[in-house]
């Protein structure tokens, strides 16, 4: 159990210290409350004695502030002064218990004894929350909302057989997680996952990339060269937003999913394959199937299944966890002890609308991590300050509303593209993209 | 200097029981296996007295104790009849430092009983040697220990001290064993 005596007597931080130490517990003393608070920044404790009469910042007030942050350490209030009111304050404002120094040896002894029982209580429950946390888990999905129980479920469902999946979902919501956790799930899961973003290819190369090609089959084709198709045999094919596959292209991936057979460029003779395919686009392919830009049989060929990818707007009580699972991974990754989220940087992020979804998340927090100094991310940290920050829901297609934020983004960021990339979530390329979609110019200085 | 010719030094403040100071300075050295040796009584120091508490505050004897004993002594114990403190607590059997070289503890409230009456020598002699042991394993750096039937578990109430054997468990042993090695005593 890791101690700290906050109290302005120096020979009553000793002593206690002192007496704490022959009963083995690691203790740490702090002359005032913001001494105090500066150690809590750097490290972790479990129980703070606190004095009440303090010059400053008075032990009440320290005690509200630690509660804010960190909810889980156990304060007790320890006076020379105290009176029925203080103590009665203290309670209210969460602390444990309220002794009056000096204390009779035994009351402090049975007090520790008490503190190590609910420190035992708080390591249960933390433990509990986890293991509760635990089922908001799924492969490398994290939600705890109905919306991903039911992903979960849904997916668990689908997983073993055969059937062709579309994944449908904004920009960042984790489709490829679900399309991994499908392959995970199946019985190919011992085959590869072969992954194809169908957004990032020319036709041509789109082409060469999935059948592979032979030696010479065009100029530059020095070698031979196997295709995705090919090398997901056995396992599954992902083909990440597929929306922008070509009607060409279409109909040749139509016979290898109808026939099971393909060929590589320039080589005529058809080789068998056996793959499972699950496909994902963050467009409206009902719309294009309506318009004629995608075609039907290839649709229904591949959306034998729909799974739907709630937006992080839709499920915003996973925000939470998803936070800390990112602060987690990010604090461990470039070696910060940011172990916590303080509760104006959490309502900010709660507030926030997320267009790039989680991906956009795990920016912000990855971010938030490299430049945080302080144990808890604080708002300052996030990189939010002068991006108006959307309350309301905005009306309008998902197309305009994409476009407003692109361009409302790009504003804040002084059309900086590297850092609006960043915060979209979004890489270069596919802002230059969006750019030039939506026809945004910047405004002449 | 050899190990054996180390001593734990027994130091009388203010008028002590003779007797008492004999157990003590036995019981010391069966346990520790360290010579001990009673000393002439000291007075105890004035600026330890706080009027208004009407005790006396161990850190200042403590203090004081470090300025006695002769040179090979290892360990000091000083024995009062005063009622100590420290200033956190309402009041203390005794008090040592972990790792320090002085400890000093009171018989005030080891000689009385439940009702504050004088209770028999025998029971004084018993309470006397058992907080002097756990007082003098402190300065041995042993803490308190989880195990409640060794001398060195925590005792703040009498009942408490009575109900306990002399007894130091194995991993008390253990421990006290490896601080004779660092200090050369093994």
């Amino acid at each position: 159990m890791n101690i700290m005596v906050v109290d302005d007597e120096l020979i009553i931080r000793e002593s206690l210290k002192g007496w704490l130490e022959k009963f083995g517990y690691g203790v740490h003393t702090a002359e005032d409350a913001l001494d105090a608070l500066e150690k809590l920044e750097r490290e972790s404790y479990d129980v703070l004695l606190v004095d009440i009469k303090m010059p400053g910042m008075d032990g009440i007030e320290l005690l509200k502030k630690v509660k804010e942050d960190q909810p889980d350490v156990i304060v007790v209030m320890i006076t020379a002064h105290g009176s029925i009111e203080s103590a009665i304050e203290a309670m209210k404002s969460g602390a444990r218990d309220y002794l009056m120094k000096p204390f009779d040896p035994e009351d402090l002894e049975l007090l520790i004894e008490k503190l190590v029982q609910t420190k035992r209580l708080v390591d249960q429950n933390k433990w509990l929350r986890e293991s509760y946390e635990g089922k908001s888990r799924f492969q490398d999905l994290i939600g705890q909302s109905e919306a991903m129980q039911e992903l979960f479920q849904l997916i668990q469902d689908v997983a073993p057989n055969d059937t062709p999946v579309l994944i449908v979902g904004e920009t960042g919501t984790g489709k490829e997680l679900v399309a991994k956790a499908l392959h995970a799930l199946s019985p190919r899961r011992y085959a590869p996952f072969v992954a194809v973003n169908c957004g990032a290819f020319t036709e041509t190369l789109l082409e060469s990339t999935l059948f592979g090609h032979e030696k010479g089959a065009f100029t530059g084709a020095y070698h031979m060269q196997k295709g995705r198709v090919e090398m997901a045999n056995g396992g599954t094919l992902f083909l990440d937003e597929v929306g922008e596959i070509s009607p060409k292209m279409q109909v040749d991936l139509l016979r290898v999913l109808e026939e099971k057979k393909f060929h590589r460029l320039g080589n005529p003779k058809p080789m068998t394959v056996d793959f499972r395919l699950v496909s994902a686009t963050h467009s409206d392919i009902e719309k294009a199937v309506l318009d004629r830009a995608f075609r039907q049989d290839f649709y229904y060929r591949i959306n034998v299944i729909t799974i739907a990818v709630p937006p992080l707007r839709e499920r915003k009580e996973d925000m939470e966890l998803l936070a800390y699972h990112f602060l987690g991974r990010y604090s461990q990754e470039l070696n910060k002890n940011i172990t916590g989220i303080s509760k104006e940087a959490m309502d900010i992020l709660t507030s926030y609308d997320w267009p790039g979804n989680v991906r956009e998340l795990e920016n912000v927090i990855e971010r938030s991590v490299v430049i945080g100094k302080k144990r808890k991310i604080a708002p300052e940290d996030l990189p939010f300050q002068d991006v108006r920050i959307p309350r309301k829901p905005v009306a309008g297609s998902l197309e305009k509303v994409e476009k407003d934020h692109i361009s409302e983004m790009l504003r804040a960021c002084g059309w900086n593209i590297a850092r609006t990339a960043g915060l979209l979530g979004i890489n270069r390329t596919t802002l230059y993209k969006k750019i030039k979609k939506y026809g945004l110019k910047q405004p002449a200085s | 200097m050899r190990s054996e010719d180390k001593i734990i030094a027994v130091q009388p403040l203010g008028d002590v029981r003779a007797d008492v100071l004999e157990v003590i300075a036995a019981n010391l050295q069966a346990f520790f296996q360290i010579r001990t040796k009673v000393f002439p009584d000291q007075p105890i120091p004035d600026g330890a007295y706080n009027a208004h508490r009407g005790q006396y505050n161990c850190y200042p004897v403590l203090q004081f104790l470090g300025t006695l004993g002769p040179d090979h002594a290892i360990k000091i114990i000083g024995v009062t009849e005063v009622d100590l403190f420290i200033p956190i607590l309402t009041y203390v059997f005794g008090e040592a430092e972990l790792g320090g070289n002085a400890t000093v503890i009171s018989t005030y409230r080891l000689a009385r009983g439940k009702d504050w009456e004088p209770v028999p020598s025998r029971r004084l002699f018993e309470r006397a040697a058992k907080i002097a042991v756990h007082e003098m394993a402190h300065t041995f750096r042993l803490p308190h220990c989880k195990e409640d039937r060794c001398i060195m578990s925590s005792f703040p109430v009498l009942s408490h001290i009575d109900e306990k054997p002399i007894y130091f468990c194995r991993y008390c042993i253990t421990f006290l064993k490896d601080e004779y090695e660092k200090l050369g005593l093994a």
